[in-house]
């Protein structure tokens, strides 16, 4: 695996030789970025399934610099590269000074509360509205299209802990936004068939919208909030807000009514 | 020739020029960013925590003018921000915010993985958490580099057409090192390097 650095426990300031051995792997970890970057099977900064880590890859595209090895050109500028960071001393290397916190390389933090809310939303997924309209697929100008959605339900994720503390969130829906192509609107409830509570007239056909149909958008939103039982805890819950959710774009042809008014 | 830092001719009096300047000063010691984005420090409920730093920023002064403490005081103000960007452009499978808070190679890199997730037709929705520090910078302090351990709690892929959750877990904890550098006033992740568990 290529890394472009080291750490450990501790770190001693380099040796000339292990400054240029980390650099010949940093020149070759550019050379044969182009051959990594063609693996499909990491086109996404998560990685493979069994070991999750959600951050970029070492950036790949940096020119390599004339013998700072580190790329990215140097002198009092720096390297666009960061660092390897152990043993870094003024004007050592790579041109850089240090910072604080010596050579010790940080340890995990432990999760906060609104962490581990966060930690509870992206483990329960949401689920994504699914328009419904009746008439179903074809409607007419001046004729109520009664609407609704799926999936307008509340949703709570599982208890999810670390320490003494024990966090969850509930989400309520409590709106639909619609977007007809021609207008917008908001309805309060999931809608039904019978369009009572949801419905809308269009005004005008179709016909001159792209491939003669409006794309129809049915946005769910949540209130969220959270609770959190445990010493640890900072605080025993609150509002996170709305959350929004909307369907994918569903066609909907709308026609004029033929009439016959002859004698 | 030395660029200067702060044009005078067009403002009228030195009183406002000290004006401009101690805006421009306020700014690079606040890591102005150039969106209108917030940075009230909520929880925002689409997952992410709001920590971005932004106003506009009309003129910039030498990061090397600034006192020590404040530069990486704002600088990691400015990772956290990346971070949280990093975090939402996967969350809508939107990119677009990220050119407030990264810059090339970096803003390319993310960029063109959030397009191919979104291509996929799925959502990768995660959670880190961070423990943050300096650890290097510039010479003329252009660029800080910061280390970091950063623990994904959990990562998990969904399908952006009907919510469904299709795989994923607790993730693992990984040092990563990332450059912020000094762009026009703001400070913007410029690239990254991941290295081993923590």
């Amino acid at each position: 695996m290529l890394k472009a650095g080291r750490e450990g426990p501790t770190m001693p300031p380099n040796p000339p030789t292990r400054r240029r051995a980390a650099s010949c792997m940093v020149i070759a970890a550019a050379l044969i970025a182009p051959a990594l970057a063609a693996v499909p099977a990491l086109a996404d900064d998560c990685g493979a399934s069994k070991k999750l880590y959600c951050n970029p890859k070492t950036s790949k595209t940096i020119t390599t610099g004339g013998g700072g090895g580190t790329g990215g050109g140097g002198g009092v500028s720096g390297p666009v590269a960061p660092p390897a960071p152990e043993g870094l001393t003024d004007n050592e290397a790579v041109d850089a000074v240090n910072g604080p916190g010596g050579n010790a390389p940080p340890a995990q933090a432990p999760p906060t509360t609104l962490q581990l809310v966060d930690e509870a939303l992206t483990t329960k997924g949401f689920p994504v509205p699914v328009v419904h309209t009746a008439p179903n697929g074809k409607t007419y100008v001046r004729v109520r299209t009664a609407l609704w959605v799926d999936n307008f339900d509340v949703v709570q994720t599982e208890p999810v802990s670390a320490g003494d503390q024990t966090v969850q969130a509930t989400a309520k829906p409590v709106s639909v936004r619609w977007n007809m192509g021609e207008d917008e609107f908001t309805c309060k409830s999931a809608g039904s068939k019978d369009g009572k509570s949801c419905n809308y007239t269009y005004k005008q056909s179709s016909a001159r919208k792209p491939g003669g149909k409006y794309l129809i958008t049915a946005t769910i939103t949540w209130n969220v909030s959270w609770t959190c039982e445990g010493d640890d805890c900072d605080g025993p819950g609150d509002d996170l807000g709305q959350r929004p959710i909307s369907s994918e774009p569903t066609p909907l042809v709308v026609s004029e009514i033929q009439t016959n008014t002859g004698q | 020739m030395r660029a200067r830092l702060v044009r005078t001719s067009t403002l009228g009096s030195p009183r406002a020029a000290s004006v401009l300047v101690t805006a421009a000063a306020v700014c690079a010691v606040a890591g102005c960013g150039s969106s209108g984005s917030s940075s009230n420090g909520e929880f925002a409920p689409n997952g992410s925590f709001d920590t971005a730093t932004a106003a506009p920023a009309p003129a910039a002064v030498a990061p090397s003018a600034i006192p020590t403490a404040e530069l990486y005081k704002t600088v990691l103000q400015r990772y956290r921000a990346y971070q949280d960007a990093y975090k939402k452009a996967y969350d809508a499978n939107d990119p677009s915010g990220l050119a407030d808070v990264a810059m090339d190679p970096l803003l390319t890199e993310v960029t063109n993985d959030v397009q191919a997730t979104k291509a996929k037709g799925v959502i990768l929705r995660f959670t880190n958490t961070f423990n943050p520090r300096v650890y290097a910078r510039s010479k003329d302090s252009t660029k800080v580099y910061v280390i970091d351990c950063i623990r994904t709690l959990a990562a998990y892929r969904y399908s952006a057409k009907t919510g469904e959750r299709l795989d994923g877990g607790p993730g693992v904890a990984r040092l990563q090192r990332t450059t912020l550098q000094y762009d026009s006033g703001v400070w913007k992740a410029a690239a990254t390097a991941q290295d081993k568990t923590c």
